[in-house]
């Protein structure tokens, strides 16, 4: 424990979280009264930390959720970064907790707003369509086929399967539900998921660069995607988009602009 | 990408109505305000062209929807994408 009485009030240095870490793990594996001493470093790393959760917390008020349940929930990616963590990976604990923070904020935001409201012009069609198909059913024996659908209901095959697409899309689905719904504190995903190649660029800096395109709008996001991860040329990211070659040109250099703002500017709190 | 033809109901209608704002939201953060302007002069028109069809579009007809109830809701939308576009004019 006398790291911890060293270390003041301030945040962590990187060195320090993974000193205390690497102290944690030890006595965790070394049993006996070892493990209450980790459980009150956990709660060091944890307290030192709470500046972090904070400051991330605070870009998701806009959610219209309390801030405490924010950082309740941003407590939850930070343990689990404390519990994760790769010590071998060069990369800064920060960066890793940052994005698990993150995820957990946004994961919280997805539960709570989960419920869409449907207008009531959707339902009475949607409850129509019910209606025909169990009335064809009792006929028949059997679930309608789309001809015999858009027949009875007036209307084309392409409109109906488009109406019954829009039905299923109703059903909000979180997609990491069945993940939780198996384990509701499921292992968050590790440094080498998130970042499968990890050859030319150091990992903090690959992670760094992850949680800059998360931060773009979906829109930026296609264009980035598009452009460096599968290879398009801007054309097609264009034709895809619905903008010229050179609307994306020049959306390109806006977002990499931003991007590096955010990589050089405060991105994250530095440990 | 770009659609041909007037949308046959009102869902298509709203589909590519707002597959166009979002690309007009993404130029006008680009500056772009004249082809910002153009992606809702496309909306516009797609109401127009809607608004000549939509007595016979089956869906209004199947959720219930009085006519004249949408249409004065797509003049209401056309009236304020209108006043956009001639403020960015100016």
């Amino acid at each position: 424990m006398e790291d911890l009485k060293k270390a003041s009030l301030s945040s962590l240095s990187n060195e320090e979280v993974i000193r205390l870490l690497q102290q944690m793990r030890g006595r965790r594996a070394a049993g006996g009264s070892a493990p209450s001493r980790a459980s009150a470093l956990q709660e060091e790393i944890v307290r030192r930390n709470v500046g972090l959760v904070k400051s991330i917390a605070l870009r998701f008020l806009h959610s219209g959720e309390p801030l405490d349940d924010l950082i309740q929930a941003g407590y939850i990616g930070l343990l689990n970064a404390v519990a994760n963590f790769d010590l071998a990976k060069e990369t800064r604990f920060s960066t890793y907790a940052t994005y698990l923070i993150r995820g957990e904020i946004r994961h919280y935001i997805r539960d709570k707003h989960s419920t869409i409201r449907i207008p009531q012009w959707v339902q009475t069609m949607n409850r129509r369509i019910k209606e025909t198909e169990e009335a064809i059913f009792q006929e028949t024996g059997r679930p309608p086929t789309l001809a015999e659908l858009a027949h009875r209901l007036d209307l084309t095959e392409d409109q109906i399967a488009a109406l019954l697409r829009g039905r299923e899309s109703m059903t909000y689905v979180s997609i990491d539900r069945d993940r939780r719904e198996h384990d509701p504190n499921p292992s968050p995903p590790s440094i080498e998921n998130l970042i499968p190649s990890a050859d030319e660029l150091p990992h903090d800096v690959k992670m760094r660069v992850l949680i800059a395109i998360d931060q773009l709008s979906e829109m930026q996001q296609q264009v980035i995607r598009g452009l460096f991860y599968h290879g398009k040329s801007q054309s097609e990211v264009g034709d895809e988009l619905g903008v010229s070659q050179r609307q994306v040109s020049r959306m390109k250099n806006r977002i990499l602009a931003e991007m590096r703002d955010n990589l050089d500017g405060a991105g994250e709190p530095d440990n | 990408m770009e659609n041909t033809g007037a949308a046959a109901d009102l869902l298509t209608l709203i589909t590519r109505a707002i597959e166009q704002l979002q690309r007009s939201i993404a130029l006008f953060e680009l500056s772009d305000r004249e082809d910002g302007a153009e992606h809702l002069a496309t909306v516009i028109g797609e109401i127009d062209e809607y608004l000549e069809i939509s007595d016979s579009d089956p869906l209004l007809r199947l959720a219930s929807l009085p006519p004249s109830h949408v249409r004065d809701g797509l003049l209401h939308v056309r009236s304020d994408l209108a006043s956009v576009i001639d403020e960015l004019a100016t």
